[in-house]
C-alpha cells in the first residue's frame, strides 16, 4: 500500500502538510544521519518509557500475582471489626474495607484473579475461535458459512450482555467467567483465522507449494500457520487488556466469581457504597485495575506496530 | 514536430532531494541540472531507483508531501519568454498552488488511483477550471465536457457523471489527461503515464499526447523507463541512474551513438526485439523441425476454465466468465512456446490450468501422454514435478519465514528425494548454477534483490528436473537489464537440461527475441499461433497486428516512420 | 434504483434473521440453568407442589423447550414481551418505563463520542506534528483499558465529593461524558488510521497537483472517503453504547434499561432478562443495519 514510514514524516515547515507517499527513497545512495546518531533525544525517550513502564508494571503484577499469596501474614478475609473503613495505617498500608478487611491484601488476591481470569479468556478465545475458524476455513463449503454465520451472531451482541447471560447459564466461579469470557472474544480470533487463512492462501508461494506437488496438510503446516501465528499473538495481545476489563465489569455488576472472592471489581463494588468516607478502598482497585489493563494495552499496541503485516518483510528474519 | 528554441521553461540546477527515514538519510536525487526548452519533449529515462520519478515530483514540490526535501538547488520556471523568472525551491504556498494545475500540470503514473474515487470525473475536472479560472459551475461543466471530448473520450456529456471506478484504465488516463490540459499549461509533467496500462491502449495515450502537444505548443517532461516510448515521443533524452544524470543528448544522437556504458546497455536490452536472436532460440530451431516425427510433450485440447461471476440481488443467476475458452495447442519438446496477451486474455489461467492450480471446465491435457485432468490427487501431486511454474512477483512467490535454503530443498524433501549431505549438496549446486552464492543460501527472502528472487525460484523449479517449465510473467516485474541477465540464464538452463518452456508474457519485444513459436491470447481464445517470425513479420490475426504495431519500437527513426505511415491511429477500447 | 431497493431488502431480511438467532441464543442461554422461575418463586413463597404445578401450566413451562420457544416468539412478535416474576407486571410496562432515560443517555454518549472521534482524528491528520496524533493514541489506549466504572468512579469522586459540580443521582452528563469518551476511544484509532491512510492515496496528490489547498483537500477528498470507515464501526459504537449505559446506569442509579437488565439477572427473573437481552441485541443489529444502508447509499460504486 502507499502507507509507509515516511508518511509519519511529514514537515510542518514546507508549503503542505498533508501527508502523500512520493516514489519512495530509492536504494540510490543511502548514507547515516549524522542527527540522528545524536545518543539523546526527547522523542526516542518518550518511545522508551511508554515501552519500558509498561513492562515494568506488568511484570511486578505477574510477580505479586505468583509470589504475594505465599507471602503470609496478610490474610484478605480476616475482619477487624474495629476497624471498619479505616484509611492508611501502619497495620494496613492501604486501610480496610467496611467488614475492616486489609485491603492491601485483597488487592494482592485480586491481580492474581484478574490475571488468571484474563490470560484464561484470551487461551480459551484463542483456542476456540482461532481453532475452529481454521478448521471451518480449511473445510470450506457449508461448514465455513455456516460456523462464521453462528460466530456473526455472536459477534453482534453486545460484549457485556453477552458475558452477563453465560454467566447467568454456567453459574459462578473463575472457569465459567473464564469460559465466558473465552466464548465472548472468540469470534474475534476467529475472523483472524479466516482472513489470515484467505490471506495466505492467494499468496504465490502457496501456490508454488502446490505445483511441486506439496500436500494440503504440508502447505498448511509449513507455509500458512508459520504466516499467521504472528497475527494471533498480536491479537492475543490486544484482547488480554479487554478480558481483564470485561471480568471486572462482571463483578462489579455483582456476578462472576463467589461474592466474597476480592476481585477488583467486587471490591470497587462493595468500597464505592462508602466512597465518601473511605476513597482509599476504592482507589486502591482502582487504580491498580487501570494501571495493569493500560499497561497491557500500550504493550499490545507496540507489539501490534512491531509484527505489523506491511513490515513482515523485516519481521521475518528477527 | 514544433520547432524547438533554446529559452528553456524550466531549469534545474543542482537539485538534490533526500528523504530521512528515522535512523537514515537516503539521497534519491543527487545534485542534477537540466532544463526543458519551451515547446520540446523532454524524457527522463532511468529504471527503478535512479531517482527519475523523485525529480518529477521535485519541480512542483510535491515531493514533500512524502516526506522528501530539496536539500540543494534551483528550479527556475519561465511561464512565458517575457515572465522573470520564479525558483520553485523558493516558493510560498500562495505562489506555488496558482502554479499547479494552472501553468504547470502532473499526469501519474496510476491513473485509478490518482482519481478519487468519491467524485464523479466531471466534478474532479470542473474543481481545477473552478480553482483557477474562477468561473461559475455551469461554464466549469461545459468546460469539462470539452476537455473529455477533446482526449477522445466517446460519449463525454454522459462520461462526466461517471466515477473512476466505472471507466477503463485508458479512460482514467484519458480524463487525468483532460485534468490537466484544463488550464492550458505552458509545462505538462507525465510521471509513466502509460506504464499502468495495456501496450495497445499505451499507443493510444501516447498518440493523445503527442496531439495535444502539437495543437497546444506546451513543453512536456515525460518520465518514462521504456526506450520505446522514448523513440516514439521524445525530442531530447535524458538518462538518469542512481540519482545522477548519466547522459544527455538529442534523442536522435542518443540511439545512434550512446556515450556511457549505461545508456548502451539499456539500449542493448531494448533493442534485442527482432534485431538480435539469441543462439539458444536459434539451436532449438532443429528440434522443432524435427517435432512433426516426435510426439509432442504437451497436449492442450479444447480446454476451457470458466470462474463463477456473482451477480447481486435476491436470485443468483449463475453465470461463467470463460476466462480461457477453447484452447488447444502442443507443446514438442526443447522448445520455447510463447503466450502473449494483455492483461484478461486469460494466458495467465491458461499456464495454470495447464498444470492444475486452477480446475479447467472441460478440454483435455496430456503430458507426455498421460491425461492430466483424469488424474487423483495423489498421481497429480507425483506428475507434478515434470511440469514447475515460475512466477511474475519474485516477492510473492518466496515465503518471507523460509530460508533461501528451505525454499529451494523443499520440492527435493517432498519428493523425498534427497536428505542430509546430498540434499544441502544439490540445493548448493541449484543456487551455484543459478548465480546464488552458497553463502547467502542461509538468508531470508527480504535479503534478495528482485532478479536474485527469481533467480531462486528458477533454481527451486529445476530442483525436480521438470520437463517442462511454465513462466508465467516471470521477468516482467524486473528491470530492462537485470530482465536481460535473468532471460539470458534461462536460455542457457534450457539448453544444458533440455527444457522445454511455456513463456506466458504481455511484451511481445521479451518473446519475440527468446521463443520458437509465439500463440497470441485474446479474450480467452487463441487467436493466433505460429512461428515466431512468421507472426512478428506477416501477422494473420487483426489483433496480432494491432499488438504489434502498439508497440514502441527502440529506434527513432523507425517509430516515427511508421506513425506517419499510420496517421490518427487512435486504439479505443470497445 | 432497483439496486437500492434489493440493497435495503437484503439488509433488513439479514439483520431480522440476526435478530432471530439471537433470540433463539438467548432462549437457551438462559434455559441452561437448573431450576425454572416456579422454583425461584416457591423458594421465596413457600408454594404447594399443586400450586407450582398449576404456575407452571399458566407459564406454559410444562411444555417442550421447542414449544416454549415458539410460543415466546410469537408472543414477541405480537409485542407481548412477557410477564416479569419479580415484579408481577408486564414486561413491556418495564421496558416503556425505563426506556427514555436510556435513549437519552445513548443518543446523548453517541453524539458526544462521535463529535470527539470525528474531530480528534480530523485534527491529528491536519496537524501531524501537534499533540493531537498522541491524544489518539490516549484516548484510545483509556477506552480500551479504563473500564467506565472506574472512571465514572473517579468521576463521582472528582466532580461530585471534591469538587461537588454537580449531583450523584439523576446525573446524565457525567455518565454521557464517560460513555462518549470510551466510544470515542474505540473508533477514533481506526478513523485516525484510514484518514492517514487516504491522506496518502495518489487521488490526494492528484488534489495537490490541481493547487487545491487544504481545507479543501480535506474537507472534498479525504473525508468523504473515510465516512465509510465510521459507518463500518458503528458495532463497535452501538455495543459500546450498551456495555457502558448498563454500568453507568448502575453507577449513577439511573433507572433505565441497563439497570433494569441487571436486576433481573440478579433477581433471576427469565422473562424480563429475556425479554431485554432482545431488545439490547436487537437495537444494536438496527443500529448497524441503519449505518450500513446509509453508507452503501452514499458509496458511489452503487450510485449507478
Amino acid at each position: 500500500m502507499h502507507g509507509n514510514a515516511l508518511v509519519d514524516k511529514i514537515a510542518d515547515s514546507t508549503p503542505d502538510t498533508l501527508s502523500v507517499a512520493a516514489t519512495p527513497p530509492t536504494e540510490a545512495s543511502v548514507r547515516d544521519d549524522a542527527k540522528a546518531r545524536v545518543p539523546f533525544s526527547l522523542r526516542g525517550l518518550g518511545r522508551t518509557l511508554l515501552t519500558v513502564l509498561p513492562l515494568a508494571v506488568v511484570v511486578f503484577a505477574l510477580l505479586v500475582a505468583i509470589l504475594g499469596p505465599t507471602l503470609g501474614g496478610l490474610d484478605p478475609f480476616e475482619q477487624d471489626l474495629l476497624q471498619r473503613n479505616k484509611g492508611p495505617s501502619a497495620a494496613y498500608p492501604l486501610g480496610t474495607d467496611h467488614l475492616g478487611r486489609d485491603v492491601l491484601a485483597r488487592l494482592i488476591v485480586g491481580t492474581r484473579l484478574s490475571l488468571e481470569a484474563g490470560l484464561g479468556g484470551v487461551l480459551v478465545a484463542l483456542s476456540l475461535g482461532g481453532l475452529l475458524g481454521f478448521a471451518a476455513s480449511v473445510a470450506g463449503g457449508a461448514a465455513e458459512t455456516a460456523f462464521y454465520a453462528f460466530v456473526d451472531l455472536i459477534r453482534a451482541m453486545p460484549g457485556v450482555l453477552l458475558a452477563l447471560l453465560l454467566v447467568v447459564a454456567l453459574g459462578a466461579g473463575l472457569g465459567p467467567v473464564t469460559v465466558a469470557l473465552g466464548v465472548t472474544f472468540a469470534p474475534i480470533f476467529a475472523y483472524v483465522a479466516r482472513a489470515t487463512y484467505r490471506r495466505e492462501l492467494a499468496m504465490d508461494y502457496v501456490t508454488a507449494a502446490e505445483s511441486f506437488g506439496a500436500s494440503g496438510w504440508r502447505i498448511l503446516m509449513t507455509h500458512i500457520l508459520p504466516n499467521v501465528s504472528g497475527a494471533f499473538v498480536t491479537q492475543g495481545a490486544i484482547v488480554l487488556p479487554r478480558c481483564i476489563v470485561t471480568e471486572s465489569v462482571l463483578s462489579f455488576l455483582g456476578l462472576g466469581v463467589e461474592p466474597d472472592t476480592p476481585t477488583w471489581g467486587r471490591m470497587i463494588a462493595q468500597a464505592s457504597q462508602f466512597i465518601e468516607r473511605n476513597p482509599t478502598a476504592v482507589l486502591a482497585p482502582v487504580i491498580a485495575l487501570s494501571l495493569l489493563t493500560i499497561s497491557l494495552a500500550l504493550l499490545g499496541d507496540r507489539l501490534r506496530r512491531r509484527l505489523d503485516p506491511r513490515r513482515i518483510d523485516e519481521g521475518a528474519a528477527a | 514536430m514544433t520547432g524547438t528554441s533554446d529559452d528553456p521553461i524550466l531549469t534545474a540546477e543542482n537539485l538534490r532531494v533526500t528523504f530521512a527515514d528515522r535512523d537514515r538519510t537516503t539521497v534519491a536525487v543527487d545534485g542534477i541540472s537540466f532544463s526543458v526548452r519551451r515547446g520540446e519533449t523532454l524524457s527522463i529515462v532511468g529504471e527503478s531507483g535512479s531517482g527519475k520519478s523523485v525529480t518529477a515530483l521535485a519541480l512542483l514540490r510535491l515531493v514533500e508531501l512524502g516526506g522528501g526535501r530539496i536539500e540543494t538547488g534551483t528550479i527556475l520556471f519561465k511561464e512565458t519568454p517575457d515572465t522573470p523568472p520564479l525558483d520553485l525551491v523558493r516558493a510560498d504556498r500562495q505562489t506555488l498552488r496558482d502554479l499547479r494545475g494552472r501553468a504547470v500540470s502532473m499526469v501519474f503514473q496510476e491513473p485509478m488511483s490518482s482519481l478519487n474515487p468519491a467524485h464523479t470525473v466531471g466534478d474532479q475536472i470542473a474543481e481545477v477550471v473552478r480553482k483557477h479560472e474562477g468561473v461559475d459551475k455551469a461554464e466549469a461543466r461545459r468546460r469539462a465536457v470539452a476537455l473529455l471530448q477533446r482526449v477522445h473520450l466517446p460519449d463525454a456529456d454522459r462520461r462526466i457523471k461517471s466515477y473512476p471506478h466505472e471507466l477503463s484504465g485508458g479512460m482514467q488516463q484519458r480524463v487525468m489527461i483532460a485534468m490537466a490540459l484544463a488550464c492550458k499549461p505552458a509545462l505538462l509533467i507525465a510521471d509513466e503515464p502509460t506504464t499502468a496500462l495495456d501496450v495497445t491502449i499505451q499507443a493510444g495515450i501516447l498518440d493523445l499526447i503527442r496531439d495535444l502537444k502539437a495543437e497546444t505548443g506546451m513543453s512536456v517532461l515525460f518520465i518514462t523507463h521504456d526506450m520505446g516510448v522514448v523513440a516514439e515521443l521524445a525530442d531530447r533524452v535524458v538518462v538518469m541512474r542512481h540519482g545522477r544524470i548519466v547522459e544527455e543528448n538529442d534523442v536522435a544522437a542518443l540511439f545512434r551513438a550512446p556515450q556511457h556504458p549505461y545508456t548502451r546497455q539499456l539500449l542493448a536490452a531494448a533493442t534485442m526485439s527482432g534485431a538480435r536472436r539469441l543462439p539458444a532460440a536459434v539451436s532449438t530451431a532443429g528440434v522443432v523441425e524435427a517435432g512433426g516425427t516426435k510426439a509432442p510433450l504437451l497436449e492442450v485440447r479444447d480446454l476451457v476454465t470458466q470462474y463463477p461471476v456473482k451477480t447481486a440481488g435476491f436470485k443468483r443467476a449463475k453465470t461463467h466468465f470463460r476466462a480461457v475458452d477453447g484452447v488447444s495447442l502442443d507443446i514438442h519438446p526443447g522448445e520455447i512456446l510463447a503466450i502473449v496477451g494483455e492483461s484478461g486474455s486469460g494466458k495467465s489461467t491458461l499456464g495454470k490450468s495447464i498444470l492444475r492450480l486452477v480446475e479447467p471446465a472441460s478440454g483435455e491435457i496430456r503430458l507426455a501422454g498421460t491425461d492430466i485432468l483424469g488424474l487423483k490427487r495423489p498421481d497429480l501431486r507425483r506428475l507434478r514435478r515434470h511440469m514447475q511454474m515460475v512466477f511474475q512477483d519474485p516477492f510473492g512467490s518466496l515465503n518471507p519465514r523460509r530460508t533461501a535454503f528451505s525454499q529451494i530443498a523443499e520440492p527435493l524433501v517432498i519428493h523425498g528425494i534427497a536428505k542430509g549431505a546430498d540434499l544441502a549438496n544439490r540445493v548448493e549446486g541449484l543456487a551455484k548454477r543459478v548465480g546464488i552464492p552458497s553463502d547467502m543460501l542461509s538468508r531470508y527472502p527480504h535479503a534478495f534483490s528482485g532478479g536474485q528472487r527469481q533467480r531462486l525460484c528458477i533454481a527451486r523449479a529445476l530442483a525436480l528436473s521438470p520437463k517442462l517449465i511454465v513462466a508465467d510473467e516471470a521477468v516482467s516485474a524486473l528491470d530492462a537489464s537485470i530482465r536481460a541477465q535473468v532471460l539470458e540464464l534461462m536460455l542457457e538452463l534450457q539448453r544444458e537440461m533440455g527444457l522445454t518452456y511455456l513463456f506466458i508474457s504481455h511484451d511481445i519485444g521479451v518473446v519475440r527475441q527468446i521463443s520458437d513459436r509465439i500463440g497470441v491470447m485474446y479474450r480467452g481464445k487463441l487467436v493466433e499461433l505460429g512461428e515466431t517470425e512468421a507472426v512478428c513479420s506477416a501477422p494473420a490475426d487483426a489483433y496480432t497486428r494491432k499488438l504489434l504495431e502498439a508497440v514502441p519500437v527502440a529506434d527513432p527513426a523507425a517509430s516515427r516512420r511508421m506513425r506517419r505511415a499510420a496517421p490518427g491511429a487512435v486504439g479505443l477500447p470497445a | 434504483m432497483t439496486g437500492r431497493f434489493v440493497l435495503i431488502g437484503t439488509t433488513v431480511l439479514r439483520s431480522a434473521f440476526l435478530v432471530l438467532g439471537m433470540a433463539v441464543l438467548i432462549f437457551f442461554l438462559v434455559r441452561i440453568i437448573p431450576g425454572d422461575v416456579v422454583d425461584l418463586v416457591s423458594i421465596e413463597g413457600g408454594l404447594t407442589e399443586e400450586a407450582q404445578q398449576q404456575l407452571r401450566q399458566e407459564l406454559g413451562l410444562d411444555r417442550s423447550k421447542p414449544e416454549q420457544l415458539l410460543i415466546w416468539l410469537t408472543n414477541m412478535a405480537e409485542g407481548d414481551l412477557g410477564l416479569s416474576v419479580r415484579f408481577q407486571r408486564p414486561v413491556a410496562d418495564l421496558v416503556t418505563r425505563a426506556l427514555p432515560t436510556t435513549l437519552a443517555l445513548a443518543s446523548l454518549s453517541f453524539v458526544i463520542g462521535l463529535a470527539l472521534a470525528i474531530g480528534i482524528a480530523v485534527a491529528a491528520v491536519i496537524w501531524p506534528r501537534s499533540a493531537f496524533p498522541a491524544l489518539v493514541n490516549a484516548v484510545n489506549v483509556w477506552s480500551i483499558a479504563m473500564p467506565t466504572f472506574c472512571a465514572g468512579i473517579l468521576g463521582i469522586l472528582l466532580f461530585v465529593l471534591w469538587l461537588g459540580w454537580m449531583p450523584l443521582l439523576g446525573n446524565m452528563v457525567l455518565p454521557s461524558l464517560i460513555i462518549g469518551l470510551d466510544v470515542a476511544g474505540q473508533i477514533v484509532k481506526p478513523l485516525h488510521e484510514d484518514l492517514k491512510e487516504a491522506a496518502t492515496a495518489p487521488y490526494i496528490r492528484t488534489a495537490h497537483a490541481k493547487g487545491l489547498d487544504r481545507a479543501t483537500i480535506v474537507w472534498r477528498h479525504i473525508l468523504p472517503n473515510s465516512l465509510s470507515v465510521v459507518i463500518a464501526l458503528s458495532g463497535l459504537i452501538a455495543t459500546g453504547l450498551v456495555g457502558g449505559t448498563i454500568t453507568m446506569e448502575v453507577l449513577f442509579g439511573l433507572p433505565g434499561i441497563g439497570k433494569l437488565a441487571l436486576d433481573s439477572v440478579l433477581g433471576r427473573d427469565y422473562p424480563t432478562i429475556q425479554a431485554v437481552a432482545v431488545l439490547l441485541a436487537g437495537s444494536v443489529v438496527a443500529i448497524n443495519a441503519v449505518m450500513g444502508i446509509v453508507a452503501r447509499l452514499f458509496d458511489p460504486k452503487l450510485k449507478t
